[in-house]
C-alpha cells in the first residue's frame, strides 16, 4: 500500500459525509475500532507532547516500511490517531518523509473539523516524520 | 438599569457570526470579552496622544501621562485602596505575583521559613513561590481544601505558627467559583506575623473588591479578565511593602539619580514601573474600570446569580454530569465532567455547535488532582450572557453526550 492510495481512500470515505456530525461520528467509529495499545507501551516514552489528550505513538520499521500503533484516553483523538495509523502503516520510509501536513486540508480535516488545530495532530505526524528521518540517517 | 440587550451590544465581538451562525462565549475565567469603550480608548491613546509618560515636555507627553496617572486613581478607587502609590502597573497577575515573589519574600524569609499555599491555586499563584522558595530554602506548606475548592480554615488554623511568614492565596477560584474567608485569613495571618497575598484574577469581574477591610497585604489581578486589554495587570502592595520591596527590573523612569558608576531608586510607584509601561493597556484598563462602574456591581451580582442558578439547576438535573463541586458556586464558573466521556472530546464538539469553553487541566494541575480528576470542561460565565444561551448549551451538551 501506498500513502497516496491510503490518502484516496481516506479522502473519499470522508466525503461521503454532508455534516460535521456525520464527520465525527465516522472519526469515532475509526477511534473505537482501533485496536487497544497495549499498557505496556503507554509510557512516558511513547507519550506525544503537544496534545490536551494524552496521545502514545509506538513506531516501528520492517523491511523498509512503517509500522504504527496509537491510542488516545480521548476518544475523537483515538479516532485521529486511528486515520493516521490507515494513512502510514505500511507506506515506505521513503515516502513518508516526503509528505508534508497539506494531506490534511486534501481530506478535509482542517476545513471540516475544526478542531484539528488544537489537537496535536500535528505534533503527532511530527513525531512519525521525525521516527523515519531519524531511521534513515542511521 | 441592566438592560441586557444594550449591554450584550457594548460588546462588538458578540454579535459575530462563524458559519453565519452566532456563538455563545462561555470561558470569561480565561479572558473577558471588551466593551466598544475599552476598544476606543485604546484605539483613542494611539490615534490623538500617543507619546511616552512622565518625559516629554510637550502637549502630547502632558496629556498621556495625566490619563496614566488618573488611570492609577480609578484604579486605587477600585480596590478601595489608601494611596496612588500603593498601585503599580504589571504586565498581569503573573507578574505582580512573580515580584513579590523575587522582590519582596527575599529581604525577609530566611532558611526553614514557611509560606502556606492553597492546594486548590493555579500555576501563577503556585510556581513563582515554588522557585522562590527553593532559592531561599524556605518551605512550602500546603493548606487543604474543602470540597467546594476553598481554604479548609480548620488545617490552616493548625498549620499557621511562628515560622510561617506568608501565605498565597486565591480570593475566588477559577475552577469551583467558591470564595475563599480572605478577611479572616489575614486576621489570622497578622496575628501570627505573617503576610499575604490575594490572588484576585478571578475576582474583580464579578464583585467589588476592598482592599482595606479584606486587610490583605498585597492584592493583584490581570486586565483582560475585568474587560479590559491583554498585557496589563495591578499589584497593590501596603506602601511600607512596597517600600522594603527591591524591584526586578532596572531602569527607564524608575530611577532617582544616575552616574556612570552609580544610580539611586526614585520612589513609589514608579520604583517599581521599570521601562516604558504598556500605556495604552493602562488607560484601556482604566476604561474598563470605568464600564464596570457604569453598570455596578449590585447590577452584575443579581445577573450573575440568575445565571449561576439557571445553570446550576440545569446541570444538577442531568444524570451524567459530574459536577466538581457540592454547593452552588458563588461566582458563575461550572467545572464539569460528562461521566465516561474525555474532557477534550466535549470541548471539541462544542465548539464546533459555536460554544466557547475552556477543557483540559485549567492552568491548576495539582488542583484538578486534588478534586480527584484528570481534567474538567468549564463553563465560565459572565453578566452579558443570556439565560437562552444556557437553554443551548445544556441542549448541546445532550447532543454531545448522543455523538459520543
Amino acid at each position: 500500500m501506498s500513502f497516496e492510495i491510503n490518502k484516496s481512500v481516506i479522502v473519499s470515505d470522508f466525503n461521503l459525509f454532508d455534516s460535521w456530525e456525520e464527520r465525527y461520528e465516522h472519526l469515532i467509529d475509526l477511534g473505537k475500532s482501533l485496536e487497544p495499545l497495549d499498557l505496556d507501551f503507554k509510557n512516558n516514552s511513547n507519550l506525544v507532547e503537544g496534545c490536551q489528550a494524552n496521545v502514545w505513538l509506538v513506531c516501528e520499521i520492517k523491511n523498509e516500511k512503517l509500522n504504527v500503533m496509537g491510542d488516545s484516553d480521548a476518544i475523537i483523538t483515538r479516532g485521529l490517531v486511528a486515520l493516521l495509523v490507515r494513512l502510514f502503516n505500511n507506506c515506505s520510509v521513503k515516502e513518508i518523509i516526503h509528505t508534508n501536513n497539506s494531506f490534511l486540508d486534501e481530506i478535509g480535516l482542517n476545513k471540516h473539523l475544526s478542531m484539528t488545530r488544537s489537537n496535536g495532530i500535528n505534533a503527532m505526524i511530527k513525531k512519525i516524520h521525525e521516527y523515519c528521518l531519524n531511521y534513515i540517517k542511521k | 438599569m441592566f438592560e441586557l440587550k444594550k449591554i450584550r451590544s457594548d460588546f462588538p465581538i458578540l454579535s459575530k457570526k462563524r458559519n453565519e451562525k452566532s456563538f455563545i462565549y462561555f470561558d470569561n475565567a480565561a479572558t473577558t470579552q471588551k466593551p466598544q469603550e475599552v476598544i476606543n480608548e485604546v484605539c483613542d491613546f494611539y490615534t490623538h496622544y500617543n507619546s511616552n509618560i512622565e518625559r516629554g515636555m510637550y502637549f502630547l507627553a502632558d496629556e498621556s501621562t495625566k490619563k496614566f496617572n488618573d488611570t492609577r486613581s480609578i484604579v486605587r478607587s477600585f480596590l478601595n485602596a489608601k494611596l496612588n502609590e500603593e498601585i503599580i502597573f504589571t504586565s498581569g497577575c503573573t507578574q505582580s505575583i512573580n515580584m513579590v515573589c523575587f522582590g519582596f519574600l527575599n529581604t525577609f524569609i530566611k532558611p526553614g521559613d514557611q509560606i502556606l499555599i492553597g492546594k486548590m491555586e493555579h500555576h501563577a499563584n503556585l510556581v513563582p513561590w515554588q522557585i522562590a522558595s527553593n532559592r531561599l530554602k524556605a518551605k512550602i506548606i500546603p493548606l487543604e481544601s474543602s470540597e467546594n475548592g476553598v481554604i479548609d480554615m480548620s488545617d490552616f488554623k493548625k498549620k499557621i505558627n511562628s515560622k510561617v511568614k506568608f501565605i498565597a492565596i486565591q480570593h475566588i477560584s477559577n475552577i469551583t467559583g467558591h470564595e475563599n474567608n480572605i478577611q479572616e485569613i489575614c486576621s489570622i495571618a497578622h496575628q501570627h506575623n505573617a503576610f499575604v497575598l490575594v490572588d484576585g484574577a478571578q475576582a474583580v469581574s464579578h464583585k467589588s473588591v476592598n482592599v482595606h477591610s479584606l486587610n490583605c497585604d498585597f492584592y493583584c489581578f490581570s486586565g483582560h479578565k475585568c474587560f479590559g486589554p491583554t498585557g496589563v495587570g495591578v499589584l497593590y502592595g501596603k506602601k511600607d511593602l512596597l517600600l522594603r520591596m527591591t524591584p526586578l527590573l532596572f531602569g527607564g523612569n524608575m530611577i532617582g539619580r544616575v552616574s556612570f558608576s552609580n544610580s539611586s531608586l526614585g520612589d513609589l510607584p514608579q520604583k517599581l514601573e521599570a521601562g516604558t509601561p504598556n500605556i495604552a493597556g493602562v488607560i484601556g484598563l482604566g476604561a474598563a474600570i470605568n464600564y464596570i462602574s457604569s453598570l455596578g456591581f449590585n447590577n452584575i451580582k443579581l445577573a450573575e446569580k440568575l445565571l449561576a442558578e439557571k445553570m446550576w439547576s440545569a446541570l444538577k438535573a442531568m444524570n451524567n454530569i459530574a459536577l466538581s463541586i457540592k454547593a452552588p458556586p458563588q461566582s458563575p464558573v461550572f467545572s464539569f465532567n460528562v461521566k465516561g466521556i474525555h474532557s477534550y472530546d466535549v470541548g471539541t464538539l462544542l465548539d464546533e455547535m459555536n460554544i466557547c469553553v475552556r477543557t483540559g487541566s485549567l492552568c491548576a494541575q495539582p488542583a484538578i488532582k486534588e478534586l480527584n480528576s484528570t481534567g474538567f470542561v468549564r463553563a465560565s460565565l459572565c453578566f452579558y450572557n443570556t439565560e437562552e444561551e444556557i437553554e443551548l448549551f445544556v441542549s448541546a451538551l445532550k447532543k454531545v453526550i448522543k455523538l459520543l
